[in-house]
């Protein structure tokens, strides 16, 4: 079998360098090899983005990765952000306190993409506003690739949308 | 010296009255009107030809009503939009008669003032019989006319000089109607008639000169359109790939194949023309493409993945490939059927210039949905997580272990790459 050896930062904790299978998903690795569940396997083709992730630029920026695609060898060298990193000390973060009082996931299988997607929107418009009458189609250009089966997407809209109007540095008139 | 100015005015006076009397004579040289049919088979053979000549690509816009025309096309001479061919009487062609129908499908002009550009590509169509044409005129006069004025196009001067078209036309428009080669049987023949013409096949796999005309001695060598390749198609390189007559029908049929999926503007002449047409007609496609015996079958032997055969000499590349391709793609590039295209064997992983692969894997491709049964994944782009030596790396890898040629491919190198993205 083939191997690599990686290293990744995971939720601020340096992990490895492990040996791993090359063609071993990162989504498995999380799971296998670290413990961590959150990271939830959907449709398995890149589709759902149910599993997506957060990967931390060394330029500031961040996006999402979607982990049942993407070998662990990808993210060699990578800070990543998963589910379990958000709460702290005990807290939900904003976006997943949002998702709860908005009733906005039932199941909850499609939440933690949703989680790392929604952060992220919210973390580059904090550096990038954008005018409010574009909000709706700048949400849903960053959401609406996730697919969520029970609550049909309004409740997380709302809940989205409501974060951002609360922050008057996110939004210009 | 006023002598000298009246010579010159009227030589040039004399000069454009010999280019009108050729436009005329010769650019709408004339043709016998037929009368119109309203016949309902004939209205359904010409339904069936606008299919194999996919005329709705062209001649519907997006989201636009059917043949009402509008939809742009981007020239290196500037943008042309399509005509409206529904039988409107005011902006339509109500008013055309079969002969001028004829005119405009074989030479590309009913008319001496404002003759088609080659966009339109009569080019192809002069090989079209009379019989076809009318029936294909029978079809468009029997569409839901459409009052939907023309969108004037955008052509830089002296382009924009419509007349000049029957200068280009006699160095580079063929009038040649078909004939049937009696060296060949009768399916070669019917395919050999659908590839040059309705299909205009050529009009994409032909590489254009500056003018923009297809090159005459390099027929269906292939050409770059816009991004992608649109690959040689000779029956030799046909074969070189992979291919065979057999499933070269099956991927007319189904966009898929054992020899990999079709992406971009060939998913579409699938989608909206090939697999329209009969079992018969594709095969007859396949038989001249591949240049075969219309009977004789010439599927070829299965493709093996050679994964573990020369995995060894590339380590880094497997190593690329096991971590970004083969979560979709499978470890041994088996794919999944209709949902993630099969690599062993892939017909455009054995392209000698390597185009559309490093295409493909920069810049991905968008899912693609043939029918509600039948569709392929998206595929995500990775121009901004492979450099372009991994790029190069990894492409070298999949050639050499699941193109049909690997063996006979060179490597592509970091430079290839870069110039192919450029």
């Amino acid at each position: 079998m083939v191997t690599v050896q990686i290293s990744v930062t995971v939720n601020g904790r340096p992990t490895g360098p492990q040996t791993i299978p090359a063609g071993l998903a990162m989504i498995d690795f999380l799971h296998e090899y670290l413990g961590l569940t959150g990271t939830k396997f959907g449709c398995g083709i890149g589709v759902c983005h149910a599993c997506v992730v957060i990967v931390d630029e060394p330029d500031g920026t961040s996006r999402t990765m979607r982990t049942c695609i993407s070998g662990a060898a990808v993210f060699d060298g990578k800070r990543v952000r998963t589910v379990e990193g958000h709460a702290k000390e005990g807290r939900l973060s904003d976006v997943q306190q949002a998702f709860v009082d908005h009733f906005a996931f039932q199941c909850g299988y499609c939440t933690s993409g949703f989680i790392n997607q929604a952060t992220c929107l919210l973390e580059d418009l904090a550096l990038n506003p954008v005018s409010r009458d574009v909000l709706e189609e700048r949400i849903e250009a960053s959401l609406g690739d996730h697919i969520c089966r029970c609550t049909g997407y309004i409740r997380y809209y709302e809940a989205v949308r409501d974060l951002i109007l609360a922050d008057p540095q996110m939004t210009t008139r | 010296m006023w002598r000298w100015i009246v010579r010159l005015a009227a030589l040039v006076l004399i000069a454009i009255a010999a280019y009108g009397l050729f436009a005329v004579l010769w650019g709408v040289s004339s043709v016998v009107d037929r009368p119109l049919s309203r016949d309902p088979a004939t209205v359904a053979a010409g339904r069936y030809l606008a299919a194999a000549g996919d005329c709705a690509s062209c001649h519907t816009a997006k989201g636009g009503e059917a043949f009402a025309g509008g939809r742009p096309l981007a020239t290196p001479f500037g943008t042309i939009y399509s005509a409206n061919i529904t039988p409107d009487p005011k902006t339509g062609i109500a008013d055309l008669n079969s002969a001028q129908f004829y005119q405009l499908m074989a030479y590309g002009a009913d008319s001496p003032l404002d003759p088609l550009y080659p966009a339109m590509p009569y080019t192809s169509f002069h090989n079209i019989t009379r019989e076809d044409s009318d029936a294909l005129f029978a079809y468009f006069m029997s569409v839901p006319a459409v009052e939907q004025p023309a969108t004037p196009n955008e052509i830089s001067f002296p382009f924009n000089i419509r007349p000049l078209m029957f200068g280009w036309n006699v160095l580079f428009a063929s009038r040649r109607p078909f004939e049937e080669n009696p060296a060949k049987d009768e399916v070669w023949n019917r395919g050999a008639y659908l590839v040059e013409g309705l299909g205009h096949c050529g009009e994409c796999h032909t590489p254009r000169n500056v003018l923009g005309a297809m090159e005459a001695d390099r027929i269906l060598d292939g050409s770059i359109v816009g991004v992608f390749e649109a690959p040689d198609i000779t029956a030799t390189a046909l074969a070189d790939r992979g291919w065979n007559r057999e499933d070269l029908a099956l991927f007319f049929e189904a966009g898929a194949s054992p020899q990999g999926t079709a992406f971009g503007d060939m998913f579409l002449a699938v989608k909206n023309s090939l697999r329209l047409l009969t079992h018969d007609d594709r095969l007859a496609i396949a038989t001249y493409l591949m240049d075969v015996d219309g009977n004789a079958p010439s599927k070829g032997a299965a493709v093996v993945s050679a994964q573990g055969g020369n995995a060894h000499e590339n380590p880094s590349g497997q190593a690329l490939y096991l971590s970004n391709c083969s979560l979709c793609h499978g470890p041994d590039g088996q794919g999944v059927e209709s949902t993630m295209p099969r690599l062993v064997g892939n017909a455009t992983l054995a392209q000698p210039d390597g185009v559309n692969l490093i295409q493909v894997i920069a810049h991905g491709i968008d899912p693609q949905r043939m029918s509600l049964t039948q569709g392929y994944g998206p595929m995500p782009a990775f121009r901004d997580r492979l450099s372009a030596a991994q790029m190069a790396d990894l492409a070298n890898y999949v050639r050499s272990v699941f193109a049909v040629n690997g063996n006979d491919l060179s490597d592509l190198s970091e430079d290839d790459v870069i110039r192919i993205l450029r």
